[in-house]
């Protein structure tokens, strides 16, 4: 029997998920001392796409908040996360700025890093995990599960041995970003991976989108990886991943061992279920078993946004021809992970192509640079008739002749002009502008209150509503006066 | 690929275990013509304890329901799902009565059979009513229980399908899997064992308690089962069976054949889900994927009746009475978990917990259990316990566990001349409680609600208004009422 690990993924990749990123450090402040102390090994809580949505749609200062959540758990590994080749923009990011997000993370304490790039850079991915070894963090390189006739075991197998040569990778993370890991593949899929792995522990994040993703643990766990990513229950399931509640019951009943401190749990569970009733976040519920999440591999965000694309284009009704064509597209293009940004980029080819009507007659930019290999080499060839039709793309020849820059740390303080450098890494990935409204803004905010019942939901948006000095109010349990 | 048949369990299953028999015929008849439209191989509806039911609705007759409701189903076959014999109040109903129900539900328009005994024991009984159902027109299935334990093996069941499906009456078989334990890969083995000895239509119903029971039915349909049991969304999930909705989804995507009017079903999920709506009844929902499900192996996961017992107090003690209830369960032999048992095995392992002293006090199901009056267990009792309730049996009255000799229809009508034989069958499943309130039967056809919001505000202003006119005008229509 095994002794299983946590990542709580409930302030990251739970609210990612769920709550479209909005989740603000004050509505996660009452609670984090708890989850300092609740045993986890890891607490993820960032990246660079939040801190734009923070910036754009919170007004709320990135970097103040990660202090505040950070000093809130003093005895937390807190985990930051990235691409090894961009932070936000669907384009290359300069390595220079990669590393010195890494730095600034870390001097704000971040101790854990989690790194991926499904074109797997390892020279990039090494240099990162270097750069966070300078502060002793740990790092974990992702191996991005999805399914293809390129993505075999010993595909798997083989970039696991590449990611784990480095002394600076200390764990291999399987990232199943569509919940496309089937309980029966797991078997190969993990025991491919240990093989590569040089003797360093696995970690699993599995969307769980089909419901299935406990069972996959638990495979997992049988063929030898011992940390799992959950989140609170509030904060799991639906898009998210299992809960940490649901997990722990099944281990125990297996004869695994853990060390949470499971009364904790529930008051965790408490407060997030009550922000997320106050605030009118969605509470994560498990999903029907559906075969798609097999046949697309689309992240759990992205068919919204592609509805979304299509309503613009008056053209709801042909979600499922985009569906299919994100499949067809994604073959033609060498089988790219879907994950950030190549979901994108797949996708919106696929939008362009139905709405068209004309496959490959309009292609974005970003498509091009993945074909002339601005992203990295491409998992298998690209097919030969989409690059003849790439490269006579009008954008083709400026795109080919101006591959992304590398300017030095110094280049580019110079050219952001006298600010420090966490002021130029939100410049790097938020217009000026934005940043301008989120310190117009004010302070950062930290009163959240939470509200007991949906009831007082009611009497609130009342107080702000009417105009009467008097107000009487009668409900099953309760009557209330209000008197101004 | 399958070309595969859907059972509605909507009306059946659906509404049992989740709205605990609530769903009234007045609550069905407005939907019944689209139902009957969709294409099922069958609807079912009648059982035990659709007659029985739940207390509120003893002011409805079932026979007049089934008169409705075969009005209604005239391309789909209306099923009855009938345990043989039925359990009323823990003791079993004669079987001269149960020939006269299957008779009568015949005559009614009742046009498909699912008979079975959850212990698979009572074969002679299930191929005589069998044989009334056949000789009427019917299609007949009977049931295996799934139940996951070390005696219920692929053999097992083979054997058990065999010996249940000898007669040429009965054209398939449902493998009832009651607590959603049915995992794909036991389906794997399980599927082929069986069909090898029966060469008949396989069924699968599989409550979706952890949420597997969908890819169940997607690898029993690559094994050659061809009909799977489902609900229309409000009803579906939990401790009932999968959505018909995300099931048509799989299978289209898997590549299967159907013929079901699939614009259809938008219409029925929206009437149930305002049914719920309007009588604060649950809306099925989606559970984890709990493995504590095969431990106790409870349809419907975890029990309000534990949770009742134990009071708010002593909630901590469910996990310890559920690992209790594993182990009662082996003990006796591992019958699967459907009422009388599932009560049974629950009480014994609440007292086992409470009292400190494990079967210090033997009820009157567990006494009938072990002296095999509702027929053999799967598995032997385990011998220790066997002496502890015998020792309790011996100071009973041995007359709780005689199994009475079957009584002619004629001996058991002498007593009840006056009743109609409906009338007279309803007793008979009501027991005790019911048989007073059967004469002023009657069923509300209208349905609870209206169709719209402004329905509702009309039927409202018709109730209230005293002047002469009234002209409403909304959005879209205007209305003037003059009295």
């Amino acid at each position: 029997m095994a002794k299983i690990e946590f990542v709580d993924q409930t302030m990251r990749d739970g609210q990612q998920s769920l709550w479209g990123m909005r989740m603000q450090a004050g509505m996660a402040l009452p609670i984090t001392p708890y989850i300092d102390r609740a045993g986890y090994r890891v607490v993820d809580l960032t990246g660079s796409s939040m801190f734009e949505v923070l910036i754009k749609y919170c007004r709320e200062d990135p970097w103040a908040g990660l202090d505040l959540l950070i000093n809130s758990m003093p005895n937390s590994r807190v985990r930051a996360g990235m691409r090894a080749n961009a932070c936000v923009t669907f384009a290359v990011t300069p390595d220079a700025i990669m590393d010195l997000w890494v730095r600034r993370l870390a001097a704000h304490g971040i101790r854990s890093y989690w790194i991926y790039d499904v074109l797997y850079n390892i020279d990039k991915m090494h240099r990162l995990a270097k750069v966070a070894k300078e502060s002793g963090a740990e790092v974990a390189a992702a191996i991005n599960f999805t399914m293809s006739p390129a993505h075999t075991d010993e595909y798997f197998a083989a970039r696991a041995a590449e990611l784990s040569a480095s002394p600076d990778v200390d764990t291999i993370l399987i990232y199943d970003t569509a919940g496309s890991l089937m309980p029966e593949r797991v078997a190969s899929v993990v025991s491919s991976i240990r093989s590569g792995a040089n003797g360093k522990p696995i970690e699993i994040h599995s969307h769980n989108i089909t419901g299935l993703s406990p069972i996959t643990y638990l495979e997992a766990v049988k063929h030898g990886v011992t940390i799992l990513h959950t989140a609170s229950r509030p904060l799991a399931n639906g898009a998210s991943m299992p809960s940490t509640e649901i997990m722990l019951r099944n281990l125990d009943l297996l004869g695994h061992t853990h060390s949470l401190d499971t009364d904790l749990l529930e008051v965790i569970a408490e407060h997030f279920t009550r922000v997320g009733t106050t605030y009118g976040f969605q509470l994560g519920v498990p999903n029907e078993f559906d075969l798609s999440a097999y046949e697309h591999q689309i992240p759990g965000g992205m068919t919204g946004t592609l509805r979304n694309q299509l309503i613009q284009h008056r053209m709801a009704d042909r979600l499922d021809d985009v569906l299919n064509e994100t499949a067809v597209v994604r073959k033609e293009l060498g089988y790219p992970g879907m994950m950030t940004p190549f979901s994108q980029l797949v996708g919106t080819q696929a939008v362009l192509n139905i709405v068209t009507g004309q496959r490959y007659s309009v292609i974005p930019d970003e498509v091009i640079k993945y074909a002339v290999g601005h992203y990295g080499k491409p998992v298998a060839p690209i097919e030969l008739d989409i690059l003849d039709r790439i490269s006579t793309a009008p954008r083709y020849k400026d795109i080919v002749e101006n591959p992304p820059a590398q300017p030095t740390l110094e280049e580019l303080r110079h050219e952001y002009g006298d600010i420090s450098d966490d002021e130029l890494l939100l410049q790097a990935v938020v217009p000026i502008h934005d940043i301008d409204r989120m310190r117009a803004s004010g302070s950062i905010r930290l009163d959240f209150p939470t509200l007991s019942s949906p009831e007082l939901n009611f009497v609130r948006e009342l107080m702000q509503l009417t105009r009467a000095k008097k107000l009487e109010l009668l409900m099953e349990n309760a009557s209330i006066e209000l008197e101004r | 690929m399958a070309h595969v048949a859907v059972v509605d369990q909507t009306l059946g299953q659906g509404q049992h275990v989740l709205w605990n028999d609530r769903l009234g015929t007045n609550m069905i008849l407005p939907i019944a013509a689209i139902l009957d439209r969709v294409g099922y191989k069958a609807i079912d509806r009648v059982s035990q304890s659709t007659f029985s039911g739940y207390k509120g609705r003893f002011d409805e007759d079932p026979w007049e329901e089934l008169r409705l409701l075969t009005r209604s189903f005239r391309h789909t076959p209306i099923r009855a799902s009938v345990r043989c014999p039925a359990i009323v109040e823990n003791s079993a109903l004669p079987e001269a009565v149960m020939e006269l129900w299957v008779r009568k539900l015949c005559e009614y328009g009742v046009k498909s059979f699912c008979l079975y005994d959850p212990l698979h024991d009572h074969v002679d009984q299930i191929v005589r009513l069998a044989a009334i159902a056949a000789r009427n027109g019917c299609e007949v299935v009977t049931a295996v229980f799934f139940t996951e334990d070390s005696v219920h093996t692929d053999s097992l069941y083979a054997d058990i399908a065999k010996k249940l499906t000898s007669s040429s009456d009965i054209s398939g078989l449902v493998i009832w899997d009651i607590a959603g334990v049915l995992t794909p890969m036991r389906v794997r083995s399980l599927v082929p064992a069986i069909l090898e000895q029966v060469p008949k239509n396989l069924e699968i119903l599989s409550h979706n308690v952890i949420g597997i029971s969908p890819v169940t039915y997607l690898e029993g349909l690559s094994r050659s089962v061809q009909t799977i049991h489902s609900c229309c969304r409000p009803l579906a999930n939990g401790s009932s069976l999968p959505s018909i909705e995300v099931t048509l989804h799989n299978l289209q995507l898997a590549g299967h054949s159907f013929e079901i009017r699939q614009d259809l079903l938008l219409q029925v999920a929206d009437h149930f889900r305002k049914i719920a709506e309007r009588a604060d009844l649950p809306i099925g929902k989606m559970s984890e994927y709990d493995l504590y499900a095969f431990e106790h192996q409870l349809q419907g996961g975890i029990s309000h009746f534990l949770q009742t017992e134990l009071g708010p107090k002593r909630q901590g003690e469910m996990d310890k009475v559920l690992i209790e209830m594993a182990l009662v369960r082996k003990e006796l032999g591992y019958p699967p978990m459907v009422v009388p048992f599932s009560t049974m095995i629950q009480e014994i392992a609440l007292s086992n917990i409470l009292t400190k002293e494990r079967y210090a006090q033997p009820n009157d199901t567990l006494l009938r259990y072990v002296s095999g009056y509702y027929g053999n267990s799967a598995g032997p009792i385990d011998s220790a316990v066997e002496v502890a309730i015998k020792d309790s049996l011996g100071r009973k009255a041995s007359a709780t566990t005689t199994v009475e000799p079957q009584a002619s229809l004629t001996m058991l009508r002498n007593q009840h001349k006056q009743l109609s034989e409906e009338e007279f069958i309803t007793r008979c499943l009501r027991g005790g409680a019911g048989s007073a309130s059967v004469a002023e039967s009657a069923v509300g056809e209208r349905a609870p609600f209206t169709s719209s919001a402004e329905l509702d505000q009309i039927t409202s202003i018709i109730r209230q208004a005293k002047i002469r006119s009234v002209d409403i005008e909304t959005g879209e229509i205007s209305i003037s009422l003059l009295r």
